[in-house]
């Protein structure tokens, strides 16, 4: 039973006593406690005293619980106001905190449960031959573990077709994503050099070879990436195509060769 | 009946601070985990690139249009890392593992209102750093530069543009410089925007392609000489980094 300003002695004493504590819900809880025991107490009057009114028992109740200014100033000095702040902060945080959480969290639940389906790639026209590349082995760029195969597709009629790479990239930074890599050229063993796409960029001439190494896409796949990139024309003699990639003195390179009996 | 526990207010603060905590690190992995810091955010970005050695990180260049690029130096190139969320990853040529460098900022689009150069490496002592960037052209309408002042150009007869502009580096913190130039107002609506061969010139200054690349003479040919000096705090000069676009006019700028 709540009460606000009251005009009875009981509800006044409960006031006296409480008007001290200034956070709120600390100052109902301690008043209802204080109530609670005026209560009781106002009930073992009226046992003793069969006579009394209601009122009356706890007009004497209050009475014998003392003086409400000094119970006042003990209940103050015991209920610190900041605990109370803080304690009311902390809960608009971690609410503030779980809700953001769900609004982050929900949209990748759904992108997980529903991934978006692989565009399959049709090809534009069948190829007159597809010719496996593969490499030596994983190599190490970075923090950052590479994988790469290629098929060289070749049009009918053409004597340059394009190597379609595959990549797979693993970190134990699960969470980074590679770089759409605008650095990696290529060459081949017939002395042919394929520029970067950072090189294209600069370089309207290159356009009369137009042999480059485009911009890499990546999907996440598991743990890993997995990356789409394209080595444009290199010869249907070419034997091995080496991918480089020169920041260091030292650059990384992938050797890509043709697999033994591909046509 | 037994009195259920409770926690004292507490034992509940910690606990909502705690599952505050808790959640803000999900949030966090959950986004991916993005650095805290400029030079995290170039470290992160240069690992995504496969790229070593890692650089010594010089400040962030701020641009408009793209937004901020952490700026990094090593031994052969200055770093443009995206820390607007592209993922994007530029390297700018140095001459020498000892030199200062001075580069335009990576991305642009004829929209821009602001133009910005980036100088990194400044020597030991720099206290302050000046760009002086000669730039000319000859041309034919606002937006149409052509190399052959001799020549008519679709029936008109080209006029010449030079210009000289020197500006104060605002200083990035770790070594670097940034140069601002405003192409035109922004507070003025583009269409008021008097449009001047000035606004071609300072775009055609900050594009790569002026530098690094193979310009085709008739696409935007300008003539641009950048001079960056830097001084101590006396006023003495410590070092100068230099740019000049590429003529690939065959002597016709």
């Amino acid at each position: 039973m709540e009460h606000n300003k009251t005009s009875n002695p009981a509800g006044q004493w409960l006031d006296r006593a409480t008007a001290g504590i200034r956070f709120g819900p600390d100052r109902k809880a301690v008043r209802a406690e204080l109530e609670e025991h005026l209560e009781d107490k106002a009930l073992d009057f009226q046992r003793i005293f069969p006579d009394l009114t209601e009122t009356e028992a706890r007009e004497r109740a209050a009475a014998e619980m003392g003086d409400p200014e000094e119970v006042g100033r003990e209940l103050a000095k015991i209920h610190k106001p900041w605990l109370g702040y803080l304690w009311r902060a902390s809960q608009v945080l971690a609410g503030g905190a779980l809700i953001w959480l769900v609004a982050v969290a929900v949209p990748l639940a759904w992108s997980w449960l529903n991934p978006r389906e692989t565009e399959t790639e049709e090809p534009l026209w069948i190829y007159e031959a597809e010719i496996p590349f593969s490499s030596q082995g994983p190599v190490q760029a970075g923090s950052y573990t590479l994988q790469v195969e290629g098929v060289l597709q070749m049009e009918e009629g053409h004597d340059v077709g394009e190597l379609a790479l595959t990549w797979t990239a693993f970190s134990p930074l699960v969470w980074e994503e590679p770089t759409s890599h605008l650095y990696w050229r290529a060459e081949d063993n017939l002395g042919n050099v394929y520029f970067s796409h950072a090189d294209l960029d600069m370089a309207i001439y290159v356009a009369e070879t137009y042999r480059y190494v485009p911009a890499t896409t990546w999907e996440r796949s598991g743990l890993g990436w997995t990356g789409r990139c394209r080595v444009w024309n290199v010869p249907r003699e070419a034997q091995w195509v080496r991918l480089i990639l020169d920041f260091d003195e030292e650059p990384i390179t992938i050797l890509l060769e043709r697999e033994e009996g591909a046509p | 009946m037994r009195k259920k526990k409770s926690l004292s207010r507490r034992g509940r603060i910690g606990r909502n601070l705690l599952i505050t905590l808790l959640a803000g690190i999900l949030i966090w992995l959950l986004q991916g985990a993005p650095s805290l810091t400029a030079e995290g955010a170039l470290r992160r970005i240069e690992r995504e690139s496969f790229f070593t050695p890692h650089s010594q990180f010089q400040g962030v260049l701020e641009t408009a249009w793209w937004g901020p690029w952490a700026l990094g130096l090593n031994d052969r190139w200055l770093v443009f890392g995206d820390l607007g969320g592209g993922n994007q990853f530029y390297l700018w040529s140095r001459t020498g593992p000892e030199d200062p460098a001075v580069a335009p900022q990576p991305m642009f689009t004829l929209q821009n209102s602001e133009v910005a150069f980036a100088a990194a490496g400044a020597p030991e002592g720099t206290a302050s750093a000046r760009l002086t960037m000669d730039i000319s052209c000859w041309y034919t309408s606002p937006w149409f530069t052509c190399a052959q002042r001799e020549q008519d150009w679709m029936g008109k007869t080209p006029a010449y543009w030079e210009h000289t502009y020197q500006m104060e580096g605002e200083p990035l913190g770790e070594g670097a410089f940034a140069f601002r130039f405003q192409v035109w107002d922004p507070e003025l609506p583009r269409s008021l925007q008097d449009e001047s061969i000035q606004e071609t010139a300072l775009l055609a200054a900050v594009d790569w392609k002026l530098y690094q690349g193979y310009y085709l003479p008739q696409n935007m040919p300008i003539r641009c000489h950048i001079t960056v000096v830097f001084f101590d705090q006396a006023g003495g000069e410590l070092g100068r980094a230099e740019l000049a676009a590429k003529d690939v006019s065959g002597g016709n700028l």
